[in-house]
């Protein structure tokens, strides 16, 4: 084992489950950990010639990084960041980096194209998710984009993956800085247009600050899941650390960082133990898909342009009008942005600091993600004697203190009951999350350079596109009552495709007299640009099957 | 605010025109609330008072917040075991009353019941699939109108929440012959809709007439095979939720002291439901939350089941045009106040085509679930007055076991006993004593409130 894996294990909470071994060296690394880097490029291709992208996935698997060859770096810049309290930012073991990561994805037809004529043609059928075998423009509009061909969010006005527009082959690339990603980029740009294959899009996309806040200026990625797993025949060796004393249990059991739920890992790979009705016992480990599509991960890619100015004018406007209603007079643009987020700028959660913003607070990766709705968060005590001195989060369910619609509510119940039933969706419909804003931050008084033309590369990997992604796209930020009630549509990114309805999004606020009112988003702020379904094979699968002649 | 009756579910009309039969039907209501508090109550410590109120009664002072607790349509006992896929076709076969749909048993026994049929729609919410000659689906008509509003209509004596016969009503079951050859077929005779003999239930020592010859058949045929009035599942009774409500307000301990707040773990430790559902757990662990910060707790008039709204987002006909929301009919109940008790989703004649034609995203509708994937279903509660109650916490009654092949499978654990085999304890972190040597009440095998008799 690696020296510093060793010095990431954290000791075994006694009596927790045991965590099955992940193959670190067949599992491509973006899907889990994830590359985290604070330099990212997408490039979308054609296969043109199958025979020879065969033959260039052939040559160059070995590139295409997975858990093992990653983890080393992840775990130095974690261990350092978690020793200073802090979530992001450019610390002295990131700075000493120089990773160039790369990892590669393949959309249904991408496949097809690749088995056509081979053994394993008829494979495909095994694929089970409608989502991933019809594609991202059939599913469109069950996401709420809009029907309207001439609107921009449309899948043919898209600047990628709009029909006839539709990559066989997403590339995502990972580096710790600007030039390094310049090189490692166009050396494989030039090795894939030479493989028989044609660049449909590329983009780079980058973190904005140090704080890793998006366009709109909140902090974004603070809570992800963590995945169970070990990543070493050490039975301490876990993929994501463990922060809460092995004394306490049974939390111990449950968070990676405070707050964050431990996930078992066929809720992201295929193959592996997935959840169960007990969020600690390990439910079936299925393959959806082939037998070769194990230790797999379906990747969805979203380009998300981010109308800023739009958001701001939008906020200031309803502030205004929420503050002339009986109750709301406090409210003003920078809370009621709180409140749509569910965190303020920093990434301090609303529900631990109501009041105003405390950077220190959302900086801090053991207190950032402490908190619950359905009761009163309780001091953990962590490892290493770190501890949590900010105010703890009280019991919301009714959404007093983080308003039901805020979107970090409408995507994460958390430990609180939910419309699928009990508690399983916070582990059985979450996604990992790993893009990151393209385009450059709005300047303030100038004019803007690239008008407009900012926002997400939005990356996520799951087990199930339709129940997880999709999911929580239309069942929870779409819906005007989902996961709980009241709240109505997650105003941050919500889409609102009911026929009839023109597209607007409404959300209800609460005050502690019982008093309501009402927050309504009449223009888009946040529009689909771009994007795919695709499926993210293991190594050995590269191999053996999609590059076999 | 009281109020000054107890209105039925979705407002619905029928009662107007029976004399008598809508303050039979708020007297029923109000006495499922004090039967079903003082349930609660005798959970609670001596001299604490049951968190959960009638309105008719019971004003509490501060202020009121209106909760909605919703969930989805979909059977999550069938989606939790075998996944959504293979929900779809599970979901639109109907079972009979021998066999439960959650597990090894049957809800009632004896050869009667192996002709009679419920839906295996445990949501609240069901639906009734009409196919044209090429197989294709023409029709979906939703319910989710109780059990009880259909046996007051035809005038049956119900159960109060102790079991008592005490709950008369006038009736009137000329309409309700009326209302089903409104909403299901001309052809339907009322010797149809009611008993012809005691149907009895022989699954205890002492045979137990169940309905009683001469009382209205809520699994008539034209109700279960052959159209759809109202719910059929045995535990989707509305005199269920109101004891749900009420049971949920009782705050619960692990055995070392710890609160149970986990949903999950909760409705294992307080058996008031479903372990499996969309509903149940969520509806408890929402009114168990509130019950926690002290409110008092109850259900808004009108009292009911219903359907909240549906998401037609990705519905496309054939034409690629998005569905229409006319498509989806409310018959009966208030649609703008998300009390939609009757609908029925079905493509205009002049069109063309039929439901079985529409896609939703990219994928033709075969089955009834998959638009009930898309209907959210709730009903009302009420918190009022928080911090008004500091009640005791009682310890676990029941505890679960979670299947091994299927994780997403949990069974309440036989009491006193092991879990079943195949089956392994669940949330048994919960307190340092192994939940499955806590004294569980045994599995319920059938819903009382069912019951009826004619006087």
């Amino acid at each position: 084992m690696d020296a510093r894996l060793a010095m990431s294990a954290a000791a075994a909470p006694e009596g927790g489950p045991t965590e099955p071994l992940l193959d670190v060296d067949d599992i491509q690394g973006n899907a889990i950990p994830g590359f985290m880097k604070p330099y990212q490029y997408v490039m979308a291709l054609r296969i043109e010639d199958a025979v020879a992208a065969k033959r260039w996935l052939a040559s160059n698997a070995g590139l295409f990084t997975t858990i093992a060859g990653l983890l080393p770096s992840r775990l130095a810049v974690r261990a350092e960041r978690l020793a200073r309290r802090v979530s992001a930012g450019a610390t002295e073991a990131a700075a000493a980096l120089d990773d160039a990561w790369l990892n590669i994805a393949f959309s249904y037809a991408g496949l097809a194209k690749l088995l056509a004529g081979t053994a394993h043609e008829s494979d495909l059928a095994a694929f089970t998710d409608e989502a991933f075998v019809a594609g991202l423009v059939a599913r469109s509009r069950l996401l709420g984009d809009p029907v309207d061909p001439a609107a921009e969010g449309n899948p043919a006005n898209w600047v990628v993956g709009g029909p006839g527009n539709e990559p066989d082959i997403l590339l995502v690339f990972g580096t710790d800085n600007p030039t390094t990603q310049e090189s490692f980029v166009a050396t494989r740009r030039a090795s894939a247009t030479g493989g028989g294959m044609t660049v449909l899009y590329e983009e780079a996309g980058q973190k904005l600050n140090p704080l890793g806040q998006e366009h709109f200026g909140f902090k974004d990625g603070v809570s992800q899941p963590g995945p169970r797993g070990r990543v070493a025949a050490d039975p301490d060796t876990y993929l994501t650390p463990r922060s809460i004393d092995p004394s306490a249990t049974p939390a111990a059991w449950f968070y990676g960082l405070p707050g964050q739920y431990l996930v078992w890992p066929g809720e992201f790979v295929f193959g592996l133990p997935a959840a169960a009705a007990d969020p600690l016992l390990p439910g079936p480990a299925e393959v959806p898909g082939p037998g070769w599509s194990a230790n797999g991960s379906y990747l969805v890619f979203r380009r998300l342009r981010q109308d800023v100015a739009g958001f701001r004018a939008f906020v200031a406007e309803q502030a205004a009008a929420v503050a002339k209603q009986p109750g709301f007079s406090q409210v003003t643009p920078d809370l009621l942005a709180a409140w749509i987020v569910g965190r303020w700028p920093s990434g301090a959660p609303v529900s631990r600091t109501p009041s105003g913003d405390v950077p220190g607070l959302g900086a801090d990766p053991l207190a950032n993600n402490h908190f619950g709705y359905a009761a009163a968060s309780v001091r953990l005590p962590l490892t290493g004697g770190d501890q949590d001195a900010y105010p703890l989060a009280p019991s919301d369910p009714v959404g007093l203190t983080c308003p039901l619609p805020a979107h970090i509510r409408k995507v994460n119940t958390r430990d609180a009951g939910n419309d699928q039933g009990g508690r399983r969706a916070s582990f059985n419909r979450r996604v990992l999350r790993v893009g990151l804003p393209f385009g450059p931050p709005l300047p303030d008084n100038e004019p803007d350079p690239v008008n407009g033309n900012r926002g997400l590369l939005f990356l996520c990997y799951q087990r199930s596109i339709v129940e997880q992604f999709e999911f929580l796209n239309t069942t929870w930020m779409g819906d005007p009552t989902n996961p709980r009630a009241p709240s109505g549509y997650d105003l941050l990114v919500g889409q609102n495709g009911q026929p009839g309805d023109q597209r607007v999004r409404s959300a209800t606020l609460l005050n502690g007299e019982g008093g309501t009112a009402t927050v309504t988003a009449s223009v888009e702020y946040v529009i689909p640009t771009g994007g795919g379904y695709f499926f993210s094979p293991s190594i050995s699968a590269i191999t053996t099957v999609l590059a076999a002649s | 605010m009281a109020i000054s009756q107890y209105d039925s579910p979705g407002y619905l009309p029928d009662f107007a025109g029976i004399p008598g039969q809508a303050a039979a039907w708020s007297a029923a209501v109000s006495a499922w609330f004090d039967g079903n508090i003082e349930l609660a109550q005798q959970k609670l410590k001596a001299g604490e008072r049951a968190q959960f109120y009638n309105q008719l009664t019971t004003t509490p002072s501060g202020p009121v917040f209106d909760q909605a607790f919703v969930w989805n349509g979909l059977p999550g006992t069938y989606r939790n075991r075998y996944g959504r896929l293979a929900t779809f076709p599970l979901a639109d076969q109907m079972l009979p009353l021998t066999q439960r749909m959650d597990g090894p048993g049957s809800y009632y026994v004896g050869p009667q019941w192996e002709s009679l049929y419920y839906r295996p729609n445990d949501e609240y919410c069901e639906w009734h699939v009409d196919r044209n000659a090429d197989g294709k689906i023409q029709r979906v008509t939703f319910t989710s109108e109780p059990p009880e509003y259909w046996q007051a209509l035809h005038g049956d004596t119900l159960q109060d929440a102790d079991g008592n016969w005490s709950l008369t009503f006038p009736g009137d079951p000329g309409l309700l012959l009326d209302l089903y050859h409104e909403m299901v077929s001309p052809d339907v005779q009322l010797a149809d809709l009611i008993c012809q003999e005691d149907l009895v239930d022989l699954s205890t020592g002492t045979p137990q007439v169940i309905y009683p010859r001469g009382a209205y058949n809520p699994y008539n045929r034209w109700n279960t095979t052959d159209g759809i009035v109202h719910l059929t599942h045995p535990a989707n009774s509305l005199s269920a939720e109101i004891n749900l409500g009420a049971m949920a307000t009782v705050l619960r301990v692990a055995t070392d002291g710890t609160p149970i707040t986990d949903p999950d773990a909760l409705i294992c430790a307080a058996q008031y439901g479903g372990v499996n559902r969309s509903s149940d757990p969520t509806i408890g662990s929402c009114v168990n939350e509130l019950a926690a910060l002290g409110f008092a707790v109850t259900l808004r008039n009108p009292v009911g089941l219903s359907m909240n709204h549906i998401d037609l987002a990705g519905f496309t006909t054939p034409h690629g045009e998005p569905v229409p929301p006319e498509y989806f009919r409310v018959i009966r109940g208030d649609a703008t106040l998300g009390l939609i008790e009757r609908a029925v989703f079905e493509v205009p004649p002049e069109e063309g085509y039929v439901v079985g034609d529409i896609a939703i995203g990219g994928v033709p509708i075969s089955y009834g679930g998959q638009i009930a994937e898309h209907i959210t279903v709730n009903f009302v509660g009420m918190a009022a007055a928080p911090g008004s109650f500091s009640n005791t916490p009682v310890p676990p009654q029941a505890s679960c076991c979670q299947s091994v092949q299927e994780g997403g499978w949990l069974r309440y654990a036989p009491a006193g006993e092991p879990c079943y085999p195949g089956f392994e304890p669940a949330f048994a972190y919960a307190g340092p004593v192994p939940v499955q040597l806590l004294t569980a009440a045994p599995t319920p095998t059938r819903q009382g409130r069912h019951k009826t008799r004619v006087v």
